[in-house]
């Protein structure tokens, strides 16, 4: 089974017949933080250009890239109006085992358990389905210019702008922009001519995905073996994604040589193993992988910012790369759009290195400890997991122990300078208003910029729009949030800047100018 | 972190850990170990206490 990618046309720009626009914003590269970045920023009224060096979405000759997309992710995509096709597209989950035998249960967890958003855990899709959604999407915006085959080869800083050369198969040409955001990923020439150093890091560990559909039911669960009998007691991933496709995804010797375990007669003989040998399957894609590791000093150089792989790269478990981009661009995407609108000053630009560094910073840390767990250096890092597992298979306490990855979450920004008292992001939760209709907070976000929440008692400042939470909003999930006499501030994304309990007025101001980067 | 005398009965204990042991491997000993580690850090429960106790056991290789 081959999948059918979509070919965008080139076009020729306007710069190409002597036009010199100045862009508001630019942003290199449409694969998910790119294109997720274009989608906010337009969704806003904020012009946009896009420069892909590709025609089509996904990577070529590679279609298997990030399969797991998270709840945070879902509700930006919410945001963004792609929500409903990729649940449409993809396998909704929640269910995850973590085994040690063939099928010798250690534990389970579902993380759908106590949860309040519309959006579920998690929904695995293949990446090009979701960066194809996010592409109609964009054309479907006034004010977004999508240039495939238009490759960034440079760029230059000039005081108030940016000059990025660009190439094509019509020639090549300077582009002017005010902002530019680099979601070219690690290989960036942006980053590259700018002189912005970083450090990758090759891992050791060795691994094969094998992306399959086969005629036997199992249950659209995240499996995880520890150490499976059919892989020589190594680990391995099992999971759905769309059109009945699984992946698998098999711990390696970390001597074997990729090029050997990739063949498709050794993939077979590996599923053969998995799956059993009368099983039919069919083999989509196979391809070798290893980790690699890298991270910016500073997501900002002057009027360029660094998001997704462009601003750090890690292992991949938990599913914290794709995601991250993603919220890279979001948090990225409301303040640029409220800096060019003129509801902020520039220094809340500043906010986006303090607050997505230490997520990268916090995601690398522990996609770290996983791969850790998952292939032990040492022999006494072997007889502690043994010790961990021997534990696991009769305690809980010692389940948690257990690290196959900790799932992608959102990260809280508590000690961003916007942060009054919070940092959290909120699920987006169902309510109803008081004219009786139904909708989730998504919607107040959309409406108004900086969502105030106020729970009986409390006061708005004046001129501030408020939602009286109990009389204009109802429903058990945003009561909750919102109790009696507490305040909240939400910022665009979604984010709490502040949670206040029987703020004055003047205070909750103060929160809402600290929120949008006014504070001194 | 409790470093006074706070084990009830030291030679029972001492006397127990190596009874578990007793006809094991030296790597099935550490196995044994671990896990014993394991149960006492949930017992006590408290992450600065836990950490308190790591840097407790390096330091007799580290202070002469």
């Amino acid at each position: 089974m081959a999948y059918e990618l979509p070919v965008f046309p080139w076009r020729r720009a306007p710069e190409q017949d002597g036009a010199r626009p100045r862009h508001p914003v630019a942003v290199v590269g449409g694969g998910l933080t790119g294109l997720t970045a274009a989608c906010a920023l337009a969704l806003r009224n904020i012009p946009v250009v896009l420069l892909d060096e590709d025609d089509t979405v996904g990577v070529r000759g590679a279609s298997s890239r990030g399969i797991c997309y998270a709840q945070r992710s879902l509700e930006i995509f919410e945001q963004l109006g792609i929500y409903d096709r990729i649940a449409a597209k993809g396998t909704t989950w929640s269910v995850a085992r973590v085994l040690i035998g063939a099928a010798d249960e250690v534990y389970s967890y579902d993380l759908a358990a106590g949860g309040t958003s519309r959006q579920p855990p998690f929904i695995n899709i293949q990446q090009f389905y979701v960066e194809w959604y996010l592409a109609d999407r964009l054309a479907e915006l006034p004010g977004a210019d999508l240039r495939w085959r238009h490759r960034v080869t440079g760029a230059r800083p000039e005081g108030d702008h940016v000059l990025l050369d660009v190439e094509t198969p019509g020639g090549g040409y300077v582009l002017e922009a005010s902002w530019v955001i680099d979601a070219s990923g690690l290989a960036s020439a942006v980053r590259a001519a700018l002189g912005v150093p970083t450090r990758p890091q090759q891992g050791v560990d060795r691994w094969c995905i094998s992306d399959v559909r086969f005629h036997d039911p199992v249950p659209p669960e995240r499996w995880t073996w520890v150490e499976a009998p059919f892989n020589e007691g190594r680990a391995v991933w099992q999971h759905q994604m769309a059109d009945g496709v699984w992946r698998m995804d098999y711990q390696m010797d970390p001597d074997s040589r990729p090029e050997e375990v990739a063949t498709e007669e050794v993939a077979r003989s590996r599923l053969r193993a998995h799956l059993g040998a009368d099983t039919e399957i069919e083999l989509v894609w196979v391809g070798p992988w290893g980790y690699r590791t890298h991270l910016l000093d500073d997501f900002r150089c002057g009027r360029v910012f660094f998001a997704g792989d462009a601003a750090h790269v890690f292992s991949p478990f938990g599913a914290r790369g794709g995601n991250s981009g993603i919220q890279d661009a979001e948090n990225l995407a409301w303040k640029l759009a409220a800096v060019l609108g003129g509801k902020a000053p520039e220094r809340l630009l500043d906010s986006y290195n303090a607050e997505r560094r230490p997520a990268a910073d916090f995601n690398i840390s522990t996609t770290e400890r996983s791969a850790r767990f998952v292939a032990p250096r040492s022999p006494f890092e072997r007889a502690l997991r043994q010790a961990t597992l021997d534990l696991a298979r009769r305690h809980d306490f010692a389940r948690r122990v257990v690290n196959m990855g900790r799932m992608s979450a959102a990260f809280a920004y508590t000690d961003s300078p916007l942060t009054t008292n919070g940092g959290d992001a909120l699920p987006n939760v169902p309510l109803r208003r008081g004219d009786g209709g139904e909708g989730t907070l998504a919607d107040l976000l959309r409406e108004t910029e900086m969502v105030v929440l106020l729970g009986e008692g409390c006061a708005a400042p004046d001129g501030v729009r408020a939602h009286l939470v109990g009389t204009d909003l109802r429903g058990a999930a945003i009561e909750a949030m919102v109790p009696p006499s507490r305040a909240l501030v939400v910022r665009p994304d979604g984010h709490v800047a502040a949670r206040l309990d029987h703020p004055a007025p003047a205070a909750l101001r103060e929160a809402i100018d600290r929120a949008w980067g006014r504070a001194a | 972190m409790k470093l006074d005398p706070n084990i009830p009965d030291p030679d029972g204990f001492y006397e127990a850990v190596i009874e578990a042991n007793e006809g094991r491997s030296l790597e099935e000993s550490l196995r044994f170990t671990l896990r014993l580690c394991l149960l006492l850090a949930n017992q006590i429960g408290d992450q600065g206490v836990l950490m308190a106790a790591v840097a407790a056991a390096r330091e007799p290789e580290t202070t002469p």
